[in-house]
């Protein structure tokens, strides 16, 4: 047998399927047809006319660079979906990888074929998971299974148990798929902080800082990021929602912070000192800008310096590591503000006009901004639902598509739609981004914020009160059917994990010092390390136990090993002679010698001397002496 | 061989650490299966910023593959002993191909067995993909040829071989190693040369006999004579003392023959140099190939940091074993004149001529030249710094390369 590059056409086929499939799902999910389907097509042809043009690396380059310059064409008259990288980037890629994997699966070098294909197929996944897509994607998996398992020789593997060893693949792999894909998006969080982490250790700063938007715009359409990513957790008095920027200037398409309220300053220790406060701790995994999210309503703040800007929104810079204290009006109320001007209540007049009849519809015959306020909270809440994607693409204008039609959004639109709504009412309202806090883990008692719990609602001026109070009309039971918010006891024993992880490496960056201090210090690691040692004596212990019991044996030659093997099956078989692990071969001879006569002993005898010259005292052997041996000592059992 | 000198143009696989785990990477996992390896963390790294579902299936289909692989390659881990013959030595840029011999010594059918080497040297790299051993009966054997391509020249360790199944998932190949070390020797590339004109001149060779084979010009005896002060004791005519009672003895006829040397400059300072010696290496096989298919001794000088001296031709050492030493030849950081002197010029007196491929050419190899020819030795001198000519020789014993 030896290795032949003459593969058969079968073969040849079987190795192209991922490079097409994954063609078939680049022109799919990129709308790139123009570029997969020549390609495909010249893939086909050239195998079906067994072109096998020579792999050079000039070759590559000429076809790479070709490939590029089609790409970045394609890429200005088709954009590629938001990718990870460049638009244009991602173009040329794209371009340098579609015409690489067929030149790679003609020329036969199938590794490179099939890594071109993944790679394309991988640059192209920034895309819906539309069920055609998805099955293109299942049908690149099922290629490769294919090609990996069944086309690795010259010439196809159908034989039964090749087939029968792919049928119990196939469906292992897609169980397989099933629990890694569940497993991965369950602790999405912590894996990514503990990447970030180590790497952020490593001293590179691939996981940047989280931000929350400065200004907020509302599009046709528009997609939430589903993050489960760490940023800082939360003890004592959890309040449902974290402020953190205030929005208060509406263009019609635009939230946006006034420079009035930007350039407020305003002082913590100017209010009053409430007689009941709610305290809350919070231990920040990343930085978030200059921003800290914080309960409304709070008086004190310790654990680091503060600026308090106007609509009472905290900032601090670099949070990371840090644990800050928030001491806050029992009630949560936001202080006293003076009373907002026109802005609050500006909007463009012809989305004042569409949303005015929908607000009094809603509102009906509510008399207070409060009512009215509360009218249209539960009006959002009860008749929309949440989506991570929103699609309010229309003749309107998105807010007026989305409230007459009712379709599913996320908070910015549900926020956007209940101040748009209260200002053609002309009542004041502004919106608020912060952070919503989801319920303690029952474990720790305490609550992690994640990037996905980035949230905006409303606060509406009310005259009575003299002060901003807060509505929140996204429809809260949705979301965390959007967001696979889960809440069993694995999960939360997960989640503690992931957060005593997160914990540690936002500590460590900090103060590393303190942190092996406290480590070096703690009992937990000493009876850890005790317990090891401990675990480590007795399987000492044990494994010298095992290993003086099988010193015979160990020293032994592989295959002289099996011969004396051979030797005992015939025993057992033609003698029904099992020696027992205590009997030397002197004692088998006996028992040979009286249950077979005197020419069976001779026989074993005579293998036993061989078998012995051979295995003490090195002496050169051949297979078929001892199998002579063997064929003699069988003979001599068959004939007593 | 020893370890090659850094450069910025070396190959990744000269570097230790990267050719384990390249090794490591290519024993372990089948091509799909390296494949899967590299989408893996293609896909990982792009789900950093956030989840896409479509990736996040591919991340875990990938992920997936490799450990179903994983464990029903255990399921199928072949017992296999695996022995190879090597062919006779191959020349640098060379293709050697040997068979190995796989053996099931299981109790289960193998099937698709990928043979190949383990742990290789970068310098010699497997040709095309391991041959696969499609099917093998308990107990049945199989040959398969292995091909390697031998980028330079050196003695080198095969230090493992290794028979893996690829069945059923052809992802992870799980390996059974058999420790075969061997060593293979690499000649320095070269081409035949047809003729090399030397300048012939049979000089006297006291102490012949150990050296020289053939009768005739090998000692022969000549007659007797009276014993002179400095005779050797072992030449007293025995009988003829005792008959005479005069201490006699024996004079032979001494030997003539052509005694060439090659002096091989091995200085090399940086990579370049090391390229333009293994050129000097390759010419100087070619030479000791012309010379030996004469009747000549030829005496290597290898002059680096110090001097080594291997003497060949007649019966001494054959064509096979000079490659040899050209082949395990290493470069040095400087050249010792003084050593090379001494060594070189109480030999001049016996030598016809002296071949000299010099790295570089200064005042000092000018002057050792000299004092050659002072001895009256022919030379030849060809000089492989393309930047410097030899000054002071005649056009006849300057070599230029075609």
């Amino acid at each position: 047998v030896t290795a032949s590059p003459k593969l058969s056409g079968a073969v040849r086929i079987a190795q192209a399927l991922p490079a097409l499939a994954a063609l078939n799902l680049h022109g799919l999910t990129q709308g790139r047809y123009l570029m997969a389907v020549p390609a495909a097509l010249a893939l086909i042809a050239g195998l079906a006319r067994g072109w096998a043009p020579v792999f050079t690396e000039n070759r590559v380059i000429v076809v790479a660079a070709a490939g590029a310059l089609v790409g970045v064409g394609l890429g200005f008259a088709i954009p590629v979906p938001v990718g990870p990288m460049p638009e244009l980037l991602q173009s040329a890629l794209c371009g340098v990888l579609v015409p690489l994997s067929v030149y790679a699966a003609l020329a036969g070098r199938r590794v490179y074929a099939w890594l071109f294909c993944w790679l394309l197929a991988i640059l192209s996944m920034r895309a819906d998971a539309t069920p055609l897509a998805t099955v293109s994607l299942v049908a690149l998996c099922l290629a490769t299974l294919f090609a990996a398992a069944l086309a690795q020789g010259e010439r196809l593997q159908l034989g039964r148990a090749a087939l029968l060893g792919f049928a119990v693949l196939l469906p292992t792999i897609v169980a397989g798929t099933w629990a890694v894909e569940r497993g991965v998006d369950a602790s999405q969080g912590t894996l990514i902080n503990l990447v970030g982490g180590t790497l952020d250790a490593l001293g590179t700063r691939l996981k940047a800082e989280f931000e929350l938007p400065k200004q907020l715009y509302l599009g046709s359409s528009g997609t939430v990021p589903d993050s489960k990513r760490a940023l800082f957790e939360l003890d004592g008095a959890i309040p449902s929602h974290l402020r953190g920027v205030v929005l208060d200037r509406f263009d019609g398409r635009q939230w946006t912070t006034s420079p009035e309220l930007e350039q407020q300053v305003l002082d913590l220790g100017s209010l009053t000192a409430p007689s009941k406060t709610r305290e809350t701790t919070a231990l920040f995994y990343a930085s978030l800008g200059e921003r800290l999210p914080s309960p409304a309503g709070v008086r004190r703040v310790a654990g680091t310096t503060v600026k308090v800007r106007g609509g009472w929104v905290l900032g601090a810079a670099d949070l990371r590591g840090l644990t800050v204290t928030f001491k806050a009006d029992e009630a949560r109320q936001l202080p006293p503000e003076s009373s907002p001007g026109v802005m609050l209540i500006a909007l463009p007049p012809e989305l004042k006009g569409s949303l005015r009849p929908i607000a009094e519809r809603i509102v009906k015959d509510a008399a207070t901004p409060r009512a009215k306020a509360e009218a249209i909270e539960r009006y959002l809440q009860d008749n929309f639902t949440y989506s991570l994607r929103a699609d309010l693409t229309g003749r309107e204008h998105p807010l007026v598509v989305m409230l007459k039609e009712r379709r599913p959004a996320y908070c910015s639109y549900f926020a956007s739609a209940m101040a748009a709504l209260l200002r053609a009412l002309d009542v004041p309202a502004r919106l608020v981004g912060g952070f919503v806090s989801e319920e303690p883990n029952p474990i720790t008692k305490k609550s992690v914020i994640r990037a996905r719990d980035a949230h905006a609602w409303v606060e509406v001026w009310l005259e009575e009160e003299g002060r901003y109070v807060a509505f929140d009309p996204t429809p809260a039971a949705s979301r965390d059917q959007a967001l696979g918010v889960q809440r069993g006891v694995g999960n939360a024993i997960w989640e503690a994990i992931g957060a005593a992880f997160s914990a540690f490496f936002a500590a460590f960056r900090r103060a590393p010092g303190e942190v092996m201090q406290r480590l070096l210090l703690s009992p937990y690691l000493w009876g850890l390390i005790a317990a090891l040692i401990l675990w480590r004596a007795v399987a000492r212990t044990r494994l010298a136990r095992r290993v003086k019991q099988r010193a015979a044996l160990e020293g032994a030659d592989l295959a002289l090993r099996e011969v004396y093997a051979s030797y005992l099956r015939l025993l057992r078989r033609r003698a029904q002679i099992a020696p027992a692990p205590t009997d030397t071969d002197d004692a088998i001879l006996e028992r040979i010698g009286r249950a077979r006569g005197a020419a069976a002993k001779d026989a074993a005898a005579r293998f036993v001397q061989s078998y012995r010259e051979a295995r003490y005292r090195r002496a050169p052997w051949r297979p078929e002496s001892f199998a002579s041996s063997l064929e003699d000592l069988a003979r001599a059992l068959a004939q007593a | 061989m020893a370890q090659r000198r850094w450069s910025f143009w070396m190959s990744p696989l000269e570097h230790r650490s990267l050719r384990l785990l390249d090794d490591w990477h290519r024993a372990l996992l089948a091509p799909m299966g390296r494949v899967l390896l590299w989408s893996a963390l293609a896909a990982g790294f792009l789900l950093l910023p956030g989840f896409v579902p479509l990736l996040l299936f591919c991340f875990a289909f990938t992920l997936a593959a490799l450990a179903c692989g994983l464990v029903l390659g255990i399921a199928f881990w072949p017992k296999v002993t695996l022995s190879r013959r090597l062919p006779p030595p191959a020349s640098a840029g060379e293709i050697m191909s040997y068979p190995v011999l796989v053996e099931n010594l299981g109790r289960r059918v193998a099937r698709q067995i990928a043979v190949e080497e383990r742990a290789l040297p970068p310098e010699l790299r497997p040709v095309g993909e391991a041959p696969v051993i499609e099917r093998l009966a308990p107990g049945e054997s199989a040959q398969v040829t292995l091909r390697v391509t031998c980028t330079r020249r050196g003695a080198f360790e095969l230090k493992a071989l290794q028979g893996a199944s690829l069945f059923p998932a052809g992802l992870f190949k799980i390996p059974r190693k058999t420790r075969a070390r061997e060593r293979v020797i690499v000649y320095p590339r070269f081409e035949r040369l047809e003729r090399f004109e030397v300048p012939l001149g049979r000089n006297y060779q006291p102490g012949g006999l150990p050296i020289a084979s053939k009768v005739g010009e090998s000692c022969e005896f000549f007659g007797t004579r009276e014993w002179r002060e400095g005779d050797l004791p072992r030449d007293i005519h025995w009988i003829s003392f005792a008959r005479t009672g005069r201490l006699i003895v024996r004079e032979f006829q001494e030997e003539y023959f052509v005694r060439l040397a090659l002096v091989l400059d091995v200085e090399a300072r940086s990579r370049q140099d090391e390229e333009r010696l293994e050129k000097a290496l390759s010419v100087a096989a070619a030479i000791a190939d012309v010379l030996a298919r004469q009747e000549y001794i030829v005496d290597i000088f290898a002059a680096g940091p110090q001097v080594f001296r291997f003497q060949a031709g007649r019966a001494i050492a054959h064509f096979e074993n000079i490659l040899e030493i050209l082949a395990c030849l290493e470069p040095g950081d400087r050249l010792d004149m003084e050593a090379l002197e001494a060594a070189l010029l109480p030999e001049a007196p016996r030598l016809s001529a002296v071949v000299l491929l010099m790295m570089d050419w200064d005042e000092a190899r000018a002057n050792l030249i000299r004092q050659l020819k002072d001895h009256g030795v022919a030379v030849r001198v060809l000089c492989l710094n393309p930047k410097r000519r030899p000054t002071g020789l005649d056009p006849e014993e300057l070599v230029e390369l075609a």
